[in-house]
C-alpha cells in the first residue's frame, strides 16, 4: 500500500471517530437537557408551583398536605384550597393565571408524583409523623426547594436505617409492617 | 398485657352453610386473581379459602357438611424452614406466617411442605377481566407470575387499623377494631377473628372450648385456626 492510500485510510477512519463522537455527544446533550425524564419528575409539573415562596411565607406543610398525620397519604391539595388565596393572591402571576385556567374550567390539576415506592412496599406517614419524625428527613429541604424535587433514594435501607435507630427496633423490623 | 399478638380464628363449624360469601369477599379484598376452566382442571385454581365439603350419613338421612380451610398461620410452620430465600417468614409480632411476594423465586416448596395445601402458585400473570379491574384493592400488591402466594389474615387491615392515630400506633388494637375480609362477610358469624394474647378478646373468651380442634393438630404445627366441632350443639331433631 502506497503512503498516499494509507494517509487516506486513517483520515477516513478519522472521519468516522468524528461522526461516531458528534453522535454521541448529541445523545448526551438530548438526555441531560431535551429529555424530561433524565430530570426527574419535577419538571413535568403542570404548573411550576414554588415550595419556597410558600414555606417562606410561613404557610406549614400541613396546610396543604392534610393527610400526612391521619392517613398513608400525605395528599395534594385540591385546586379549591389554592384558590382559597389565590383568588386574591398574586393573581396577575402567569403560573397564578395558569391555575385560575384550571378553577375555571372546573378541572383537577394533574400534578406527577415526585417520589414512587414499588407497588409491593406500603409505606404510611400517620405513624411517622406521630412520632416526630421531620418531614424533612425523608424530603429533603423542600421549603429551599423552588420545584419539589426527590431529595433521597427511597429504598429498603434508607428505610431500615432509621428503623433500626428507634426504641421498639424489633417491631420496625417486621417485615410486614411494609410488605403485605 | 402481652407485646406481640396472636392471630386467631375461629371457625364454627356449626354454623358454617357453606355459602362461600368469605371466599368471594377474600377475592375482592386481596386481589386474588382468578383461573379460568383449563386452569382448574390442571389444579391451578386460586382461592386463599377453600370449603370442603363432606356427606354424612346414607340417603335418605343425610347432612352436607362443610369445613372452611385456608392458611392455618402455623407456630411451627412446615412452609418456613423450606424456604430458600426467606420469602416465607415468621412474624413474631403477628404470631402470622408472613409471605413476601418480592423475596419469592417461586421454588414452591413451601406448597409441597405445607400439610394443608393452601399456598397457590401464580402460574402466569394474573388478569382481571372487566370489571374486575375496576376494584383491585390499593393496599395490598397484585401479584405477579412465578410468586407464592396464601391467606394473610387481611395483614393490610391489621396494618391499617394500628397505623392510625385511633389505633394509637401501639401494638395491640381493641378486639373488634377490624375485621378480616372473610369474617366481615360470614353471613352465620361461623368465622371469629381476634388476638388471642388479648384476654378480653372475643376469640380468648372462646377458647379453651369443648369443641375445639386444630386441623392435623398432631403434626405439631401450631395452628392458629381452631376448629369447633360441629353436629354438637343445633343440628339433628
Amino acid at each position: 500500500m502506497s503512503l498516499l492510500a494509507s494517509l487516506a485510510s486513517r483520515r477516513r477512519i478519522l472521519a468516522g471517530v468524528a461522526v461516531l463522537a458528534l453522535v454521541l455527544v448529541l445523545i448526551a446533550v438530548y438526555l441531560l437537557f431535551i429529555n424530561p425524564d433524565v430530570l426527574g419528575a419535577s419538571d413535568d409539573q403542570p404548573i411550576a408551583f414554588n415550595h419556597q415562596a410558600h414555606a417562606q411565607n410561613g404557610i406549614q406543610c400541613q396546610y396543604c398536605h392534610t393527610g400526612v398525620d391521619n392517613s398513608p397519604v400525605a395528599g395534594i391539595p385540591s385546586v379549591y384550597l389554592c384558590m382559597g388565596c389565590h383568588e386574591y393572591v398574586a393573581t396577575e402571576h402567569p403560573e397564578i393565571q395558569e391555575l385560575t385556567g384550571y378553577w375555571e374550567r372546573q378541572e383537577p390539576i394533574p400534578w406527577q408524583r415526585v417520589y414512587d415506592l414499588p407497588s409491593f412496599a406500603f409505606f404510611n406517614h400517620a405513624p411517622h409523623i406521630s412520632a416526630g419524625v421531620s418531614c424533612g428527613s425523608c424530603h429533603g429541604d423542600v421549603a429551599n426547594m423552588t420545584v419539589a424535587e426527590p431529595a433521597v433514594e427511597m429504598t429498603m435501607g434508607f428505610c431500615l436505617d432509621c428503623h433500626a435507630e428507634q426504641e421498639n427496633k424489633d417491631a420496625l423490623y417486621d417485615c410486614l409492617i411494609c410488605h403485605r | 398485657m402481652a407485646e406481640n399478638n396472636k392471630w386467631t380464628m375461629i371457625v364454627d363449624l356449626d354454623k358454617c352453610t357453606g355459602c362461600n360469601a368469605c371466599v368471594v369477599a377474600c377475592h375482592a379484598e386481596n386481589n386474588v386473581p382468578i383461573a379460568n376452566e383449563e386452569e382448574v382442571i390442571k389444579g391451578r385454581g386460586l382461592h386463599w379459602i377453600r370449603i370442603e365439603r363432606y356427606w354424612e350419613g346414607e340417603y335418605p338421612d343425610i347432612k352436607a357438611r362443610f369445613l372452611p380451610v385456608f392458611c392455618q398461620q402455623c407456630g411451627n410452620a412446615p412452609c418456613e424452614p423450606v424456604c430458600p430465600t426467606y420469602a416465607s417468614y415468621h412474624s413474631d409480632e403477628e404470631g402470622l406466617n408472613g409471605q413476601i411476594y418480592a423475596r419469592c423465586v417461586g421454588t414452591r416448596y413451601c406448597g409441597n411442605n405445607c400439610p394443608y395445601k393452601v399456598r397457590f402458585f401464580n402460574w402466569r400473570a394474573p388478569e382481571f377481566d372487566e370489571p374486575l379491574n375496576q376494584q383491585l384493592n390499593p393496599d395490598v400488591p397484585v401479584r405477579g407470575a412465578g410468586v407464592m402466594e396464601k391467606c394473610t389474615f387481611c395483614i393490610q387491615r391489621i396494618q391499617r387499623v394500628r397505623q392510625t392515630p385511633e389505633g394509637d400506633y401501639g401494638p395491640m388494637t381493641r378486639d373488634g377494631d377490624l375485621q378480616t375480609a372473610c369474617t366481615q362477610a360470614c353471613p352465620s358469624d361461623a368465622l371469629i377473628f381476634g388476638n388471642l394474647n388479648d384476654p378480653e378478646s372475643r376469640v380468648s373468651r372462646m377458647l379453651p372450648n369443648d369443641r375445639q380442634a386444630r386441623l392435623l393438630e398432631h403434626l405439631g404445627t401450631e395452628p392458629a385456626v381452631y376448629y369447633l366441632k360441629g353436629g354438637t350443639t343445633n343440628v339433628g331433631e
